[in-house]
């Protein structure tokens, strides 16, 4: 657990992050109960979920937020609030360079885990190179 | 490393996993509880206490 303590640290120091980090335990426990796909992003207010994301983009996080603002101002103006459920599947501007070179630096498991997604999400074949080139480069 | 995370390598995550995340979790569900460790301090973050205050945003990643 003190390596993959240190291995959160590492990661919050390379990529500057700002935001609190919270490391799952040796088994992954919260990973697998939140969906355990690699780079999941989840909003919860007074718990429960009210977004979810297979893909975390700031956009899209930014959208949900103000949303949830806007019903923090209606509630606080009195209006009576209604709920609905809203399922969208949207597109993002994809920088094959910057994510690979990312995705390097985060380390062997974060690769496997994104060929294993990637496989699972669009079929083998299109993930077949990545793949190949990362088990040859393994084996060298 | 060869300690790091999981018993098992992400290779062997089974479809089932992707195939289920849709319906795994849902909006309108309540979230999961748990603890994790604050990565600055060392000290036991239960994820409940986080979500009292205000909205919560969780993010999954992973460095190894």
């Amino acid at each position: 657990m003190a390596q993959k303590t240190t291995q959160a640290r590492q990661m919050v120091d390379r990529w500057q992050i700002q935001r609190q980090m919270l490391v799952d335990d040796l088994e992954g426990t919260l990973h697998k109960a939140y969906g355990e796909l690699p780079n999941m992003a989840w909003i919860i207010h007074k718990g429960k979920i009210v977004y979810k994301a297979s893909w975390t983009n700031a956009r899209s996080i930014e959208s949900a937020l103000d949303q949830l603002l806007w019903e923090n101002k209606q509630v606080a103006a009195g209006a009576n609030l209604a709920t609905f459920l809203e399922e969208r599947q949207v597109r993002r501007v994809q920088d094959r360079n910057a994510f690979m070179s990312g995705l390097l630096q985060a380390g062997p498991r974060a690769v496997m885990e994104f060929i294993a997604a990637a496989e699972q999400s669009w079929g083998a074949g299109p993930a077949k190179a990545l793949k190949d080139w990362w088990l040859a480069s393994r084996a060298d | 490393m060869s300690t790091y995370n999981y018993s098992s390598f992400p290779l062997d995550m089974e479809a089932e996993i992707f195939a289920g995340v849709r319906d795994k979790l849902k909006a309108g569900d309540r979230a999961p509880k748990g603890s994790l460790v604050d990565a600055a301090n060392g000290e036991v973050v239960k994820l409940a206490k986080l979500w009292k205050d205000g909205p919560l945003l969780i993010e999954f990643g992973s460095q190894s």
